[in-house]
């Protein structure tokens, strides 16, 4: 992995059209700028097993299901 | 941000949410739907089509201490004046046994009662899972 050391104000450019820029250092906290063509995907590393987790949410949701889930949720809860 | 009433409840059900949830940007309409007998539940059904329709329930309900931070961006996306606008529920994750279930708390479906927009946000707080176990206890399966 390469490591840069960076300044608040200072940017690093990947290949010649990404150029990320430190913005704000807190304690725990960075705030990055990215500029970036359009067609360059940024994602923040979680949003990707929250798509995977909503994919697999959505995928075992039937009628069948719901009612099965109501009569569960019903005993379980009430 | 305020919790879910049984008022909103039944206004909810009657109106058409504009949202963004990850992975299905491309589908834009939704219906909100309680479950029977004010379960904490509610259904969250693409407008015209069967798929997606996901669960999603009031992590309040089960997490009285669960404290999303909502930034003033999130409710700015969401058009909202204040934050007392808003109110948040979860995606659950339903397996084939029930018990099992487990909810996403990392990145919870935000909703703004006034102008029915939502969105799926992220939070910060490193604390909370995508997987939380629902039910810790051990219920039998009935179904």
């Amino acid at each position: 992995m390469l490591i840069l050391s960076r300044k608040t104000g200072e940017s690093f450019l990947i290949g010649n059209d990404i150029e990320i820029t430190v913005l704000d250092i807190q304690s725990d906290k960075i705030r990055i700028g990215i500029d970036a063509p359009s067609d360059v995907l940024v994602l923040r590393k979680e949003v990707k097993e929250i798509k995977e987790e909503n994919r697999i949410a959505s995928c075992t949701v039937t009628k069948e299901k719901l009612k099965c889930l109501n009569n569960y949720l019903n005993q379980s809860i009430n | 941000m305020r919790k879910i009433s049984v008022m909103d409840r039944e206004m909810l059900s009657k109106n058409i949410f504009q949202s963004r949830i990850w992975g299905f940007e491309d589908i834009k309409e939704y219906i909100l739907s309680p479950f029977e007998q004010d379960l904490p539940f509610y259904s969250f059904q693409a407008v015209g089509r069967e798929h997606p329709c996901f669960i999603l329930c009031d992590p309040f309900f089960f997490l009285p201490e669960y404290k999303p931070e909502l930034s003033d961006e999130m409710q700015k996306e969401l058009g909202a004046d204040s934050k007392e606008e808003l109110f948040c529920l979860s995606v659950v994750t339903v397996p084939d046994i029930f018990k099992n279930m487990t909810v996403n708390l990392k990145s919870p479906v935000v909703f703004n009662r006034h102008n029915y927009q939502s969105r799926q946000f992220v939070l910060d707080n490193p604390e909370y899972s995508v997987r939380h176990k629902l039910f810790g206890g051990c219920e039998e399966e009935i179904c």
